[in-house]
């Protein structure tokens, strides 16, 4: 309990030695402050970005963004709303893309890991090297871009939202490394006369292990989805595709067009710019696209934390 | 599970044979998405490596990418001069291998210390919070987070600028004065990614043994000794590959938190160009692709000479841990 | 059991995979808004055969715009395509309502990668997918090809339409030789700079317009009555008001000489009282002319004065902090980009009486000419289609109204002087930028300008005086490593030098050096070369 914090599996005896084991009194207070200081600078910036979106204009004018607005208004959101339909196709295409890009990444990501971790596979080296030189070169954006639109129709679909995140070689490298530190070998060679095949090791007894590090890379995963924005601008052209992060990306790159070219674009651009999102809708967009993580975290921690137990080798 | 541990015997030859066989190709199997997915997105566009030392141009004829390849002009090397040619060349490269250089081993340093910290708490609560609370950031993109750093540092309305106003001092011109941007961006990155090489960090050592410390306990080694003794050298392939890792990436930068978090100012360019927002800025104003493909394999071969090195280091230190 | 399991789970794995990319389009797209078929652009040759129309199918012409902030288009669409079903083009319309931050990287993305889904392409002499390079590159089709002259085959009524100043301007020595690459917007193309002025302000401070004199163009800037104006409003308004917006790149340009270069770093020395002089220019360094540091002192005496918001120096920041000002009026000078008639349309805006005197004289350079066009790309596989559709779109009136204004009833309503009113809530989800509209002058005016608009507009375009370099484009190729290092330079300075925000006497020499140590020489001293051969000819 005390040496392992996330640990599920606690059993008397586990506990009654944690107890001889705990760090002395002003060591944990130090911790703790330590700790909770780091803690809460993690989470103020965005109760202050929360704050500032439901701050009213006029307090922005008299006293600037502040922890305590002398006047509240949701302004803000109700702009944000009348974005419309467009904010909540964007919220749902967010989750779509997020939830199947993590499913199948995860999934391909253990298997590729699962034989670079399998010391006993002929190929090993083979594939390690073959995702591993891929970190190191590449053809660049426009070749990329130009194979996934024309060899495989990655052209304005929610696949062009996903392939190309698929795969990466570095959670290959990092799952290796989960199942190399907490898999011993000798479960495999065990599994493996016991006669269960390679996929149901892998899958029931393999897996099962290795949870946190799964879950760790399916939260990556996730997050790498939820934060895209770059593949609908080189992929997508239609707008109901597009995802909330785009959303808040384009109301940005819109208005910094607009000022780099403004000698160019004559009134008619100037009047169109009065229509823009200020910057407090834009926080507003901020609060919209970092809830939903905040939400999901909490699920994905307990995950993890189930995760997080060793009892199987041991048990 | 342990139970069933038999000792191996020597199966008959050619049974052995088949099915070892069979294994490395169900093996293998699993092995092809990856692969398949490997071959397609990055091993075929790797003719993008031609475009670098050509002038492509499109061939208007016959519009095909062979064509145009075969009709464009050799450029040589011309289209890594950009790089060089500019006076900015010695900032960027500075501040890319400063930053990266002094930010792996903080992250290192700092991370490691909140995981040996975050495990010594024993409310496992408290712990959670800790853990979730610290992880937050690292959820964010970099525009988020420019949002939040514009919160406090923005002209006028800004928190900061408005309590230096408020104490009578002249308020900091953030985002026209590169003075204190080193420190920001350090704080910004360190802010928004110790978390998550403190869960990683943090899950390989919850993958450590119990009873491990528990003797040690018994054998009277104190908690330093344990986090010494059993701790460290467990994190240390983590800590290794994580290092590798990041040395060979050592030449890129993390785009967003140069140009998104100083939100794109120009007199912030001293102490926010890093090669990748260098890149960016040229190409979205040239749009040349001879010029970009030229600078992404510069970098990438620069990568795999870095990544190289340290990989052979550490094979000769300490063989389990090298990468390949 | 185990090979079979295994080969069936890693067969699963790439058709999920790839299944994604071949089904999954299919099944979504059927149910796609914009009419017939907007996915099957690049298929379209291979769905032909299974058409049972007895007549050719109708080809898809897509389109890539700029500007546009359109988030419902299914109606509008489904006319635009009933009108050129009306016309019997054999054509199917589909838009791609490209907007100011994204249409750069889309346009480009499309050409450089040869996405042959996109058949036309907004192009101009200021976004990336530039019209001059992209043609010198070889990504627009020539229309005038002799081998095969697609503007004399579907283009007569367009060209009929467009004046052959433009068609001129438009000529340039492309990937097929010299010739029509693109379509050129027919629209404002004399460039005029005006300064935007807060009347009812002044009038509020006691200030007579008239006390200013505006009729010296630029030059007001460093009069002593303009600074008075601006420092009797922050006495009376207080600390919190800010008398002068500096838009970055505008201002400096305005008063400190007016260019049409595009990478922005070259002076051509135009006269502002008549542009058309010198005949031959010698161009220099844009940061070496005397104007503009004088121009950068004043700037820096008047935001340290506090006229100046300090948000103007930074690109995020700007715009929120401008157009809250403008629509205020919680300004009193201000400049402008000036479109003939925006004096009404911008009073009824703000709310107040807003006057725009115009600086020199409105000038016609290669710049303004190619503000905006249309070009087919090479990769297109229904050329014939794109210009036919162009066509039809720059000489009939009713569809081009549809494209630009929406539907009748919905968006608008027509006036009985033939002028329309927009339905302001209905336009905020339909709104394509009007000058990237092709042939804005077939449309019917809006009710703030008055029915005899375009006329007056027409005029006001032919009062505009060509620069002796019309025609001339700078290629920048044989300096680009030097033009890629200044452009970031460029931008390294200017938003802050040109609001006043850090101090010229330290920074510009700064600047100059840097620009110098770049080789802002050899740009000039290639584009002096340029002009020299072009003289020649």
């Amino acid at each position: 309990m005390d040496t392992i914090i996330v640990k599920t599996g606690t059993n008397v005896k586990r506990r009654r030695a944690a107890r001889l084991n705990s760090v002395s009194l002003p060591a944990s207070i130090l911790i703790n402050l330590g700790l909770v200081s780091f803690a809460l600078c993690c989470i103020i910036p965005f109760i202050f970005v929360v704050i500032i979106s439901f701050t009213a204009k006029a307090s922005i004018e008299a006293n600037g963004y502040s922890f305590f607005p002398s006047a509240w208004s949701a302004d803000a959101y109700n702009v944000a709303f009348q974005l419309g339909r467009q904010l909540w196709t964007s919220y749902l295409n967010s989750f779509l893309i997020t939830i199947l890009g993590t499913v199948f990444s995860v999934l391909i990501c253990v298997l590729y890991s699962y034989g670079l971790y399998r010391t006993d596979f002929r190929y090993r080296t083979f594939f390690a090297f073959f995702s591993f030189f891929t970190m190191m070169f590449g053809g660049g954006l426009v070749p990329t871009v130009m194979v996934c639109k024309q060899l495989l129709n990655l052209n304005n679909n929610y696949a062009a939202l996903i392939v190309p995140l698929l795969v990466s070689p570095f959670n290959f490298i990092v799952m290796r490394t989960f199942f190399k530190s907490s898999v011993p070998e000798e479960i495999i060679e065990s599994s493996s006369i016991d006669g269960s095949g390679e996929y149901r090791t892998l899958f029931q007894i393999v897996a099962p292990i290795a949870k946190p590090g799964i879950a760790t890379i399916a939260l990556m995963n996730a997050l790498a989805y939820w934060n895209e924005w770059y593949l609908s601008l080189l992929y997508i052209n239609d707008s109901k595709y597009i995802p909330l992060q785009y959303l808040l990306m384009m109301m940005q790159r819109n208005i910094e067009f607009i000022v780099k070219n403004a000698g160019m674009l004559g009134t008619e651009a100037t009047r169109m710019t009065q229509n823009m999102p200020t910057s407090s809708l834009r926080m507003a967009l901020c609060v919209f696209i970092v809830v939903p993580i905040a939400f999901a975290y909490p699920f994905f921690q307990r995950y993890i934390v189930a995760g997080l137990t060793v009892g199987s080798v041991k048990g | 599970m342990s139970s069933t541990m038999i000792n191996v015997g020597n199966p008959a030859g050619s049974v052995f044979k088949r099915r070892v066989r069979g294994k490395t190709l169900i093996l293998t199997s699993m092995m092809l998405p990856g692969a398949i997915w490997l071959i397609l997105l990055r091993y075929v566009p790797m003719f993008g490596i031609i475009l670098a030392f050509q002038n492509y141009k499109t061939y208007s004829k016959a519009p095909t990418l062979l064509n145009n390849i075969l009709h464009s002009e050799w450029a040589g090397l011309g289209n890594f001069k950009f790089l060089i040619q500019t006076t900015d060349a010695a900032v960027m490269i500075r501040n890319t291998l400063l930053y990266n250089a002094l930010w792996i081993v903080l992250t290192i340093v700092i991370a490691v210390s909140f995981a040996v910290m975050l495990n010594e708490i024993t409310h496992k609560l408290v712990a959670k919070t800790y853990q979730t609370l610290m992880f937050f950031p690292y959820f964010l993109s970099w525009v988020v987070v420019s949002y939040f750093v514009f919160a406090f540092l923005a002209p006028k309305d800004g928190m900061l600028v408005h309590v230096q106003s408020s104490l009578g001092i002249k308020p900091t011109d953030w985002y026209n004065n590169a003075g204190p941007w080193p420190i920001l961006l350090t704080i910004a990155n360190l802010w928004k990614n110790i978390g998550y090489s403190c869960i990683l960090y943090l899950a390989a050592i919850t993958g450590i043994d119990a009873s491990q410390y528990e003797a040690a306990a018994i054998d009277g080694a104190g908690k330093w000794r344990q986090i010494l003794h059993i701790t460290l050298p467990h994190l240390r392939t983590m800590i290794i590959i994580l290092f590798i890792l990041n040395v060979g990436r050592i030449f890129n930068a993390d785009f967003g938190l140069f140009y998104n978090v100083p939100m794109d100012s120009g007199p912030l360019y001293p102490a926010t160009q890093v090669i990748d927002t260098y890149v960016y800025r040229v190409f979205s104003s040239m749009h040349d692709i001879g010029m970009s493909s030229a600078v992404g394999l510069l970098q990438n071969v620069v990568g795999f000479i870095c990544i190289m090195i340290a990989n052979t280091i550490v094979r000769r230190v300490d063989a389990d841990s090298a990468l390949f | 059991m185990e090979k079979v399991l295994a080969l069936g789970l890693s067969l699963l794995m790439i058709l999920g995979v790839t299944g994604c990319t071949s089904n999954r389009p299919a099944s979504v797209n059927s149910g796609a808004p914009a009419s017939e078929d907007p996915s099957a652009a690049p298929a379209s040759q291979d769905a032909a055969p299974t058409s049972k129309e007895p007549v050719a199918p109708p080809v898809t012409v897509t389109v890539l715009f700029e500007g546009s902030n359109v988030s419902d288009d299914t109606a509008v669409v489904e006319a635009i395509n009933a009108r050129l079903a009306e016309l019997n083009s054999g054509i199917v319309f589909r838009p791609i309502w490209g907007t100011w931050g994204d249409f750069d990287s889309k346009a480009t993305t499309a050409l450089d990668t040869g996405d042959s889904s996109i058949d036309v392409f907004f192009t101009c002499s200021w976004t990336s997918n530039n019209y001059v390079k992209y043609a010198k590159n070889g990504l627009y089709a020539r229309l005038d090809d002799p081998e095969n002259n697609l503007l004399e085959q579907y283009g007569a009524g367009m060209k009929a339409a467009v004046p052959d100043l433009l068609w001129n301007g438009f000529i340039v020595d492309g990937g097929s030789g010299a010739g029509i690459y693109g379509v050129p917007g027919y629209k404002d193309y004399a460039q005029l700079y005006a300064w935007d002025v807060n009347n009812t302000r002044l009038g509020e401070l006691g200030v007579n317009y008239d006390s200013i004199p505006w009729a010296q163009g630029g030059q007001v800037f460093y009069t002593q009555q303009f600074a008075d104006a601006m420092e009797t409003a922050k006495k009376k308004y207080g600390d919190s008001f800010y008398p002068l917006l500096i838009e970055a790149e505008v201002l400096p340009r305005m008063i400190a000489g007016t260019d049409s270069d595009p990478t922005q770093l070259l002076y051509f020395g135009y006269d502002p009282t008549d542009p058309r002089k010198p005949e031959k220019p010698v161009v220099t360094s844009r940061y070496d002319n005397p104007e503009y540091e004088k121009y950068l002192n004043k700037a820096r005496e008047y935001y340290q004065a506090g006229y100046v918001d300090p948000a103007m120096s930074n690109a995020q920041q700007a715009n929120d902090a401008r157009n809250a000002a403008m629509t205020a009026g919680n300004y009193l000078f201000n400049s402008q980009t000036y479109a003939y008639g925006y004096d009404q349309t911008a009073s009824a805006e703000r709310g107040i009486d807003a006057k725009f005197p115009p600086i020199g004289k409105a000038i016609v350079s290669t710049g303004s000419v190619q503000g905006a066009g249309y070009a087919v790309s090479v990769y297109s596989k229904n050329q014939d289609a794109a210009v036919k559709f162009l066509n039809l779109w720059y000489t009939d009136s009713q569809l081009a109204t549809l494209l630009a204004y929406g539907l009748e009833g919905t968006h608008y309503t027509k006036n009985s002087d033939s002028t329309v009113t927009f339905d302001a809530d209905a336009r905020q989800s339909y709104l394509p930028w009007r000058n990237g509209m092709g042939n804005i002058f077939i449309l019917p005016p809006e009710d703030s300008a008055g029915s005899n608009y375009w006329n007056e507009f027409k005029a006001y375009n032919e009062e505009g005086v060509g620069v002796a370099l019309l025609g001339f484009t700078f290629d920048t190729d044989p300096v680009k490593n030097q033009v890629a290092a200044l452009l970031t330079v460029r931008d390294q300075y200017v938003a802050s030098l040109h609001t006043g925000a850090v101090d010229p006497a330290t920074v510009l020499p700064e600047f100059k050096n840097k620009l110098k140590a770049n080789g802002i020489d050899d740009v000039v001293a290639e584009c002096n070369r340029q002009i020299d051969a072009f003289f020649a000819q």
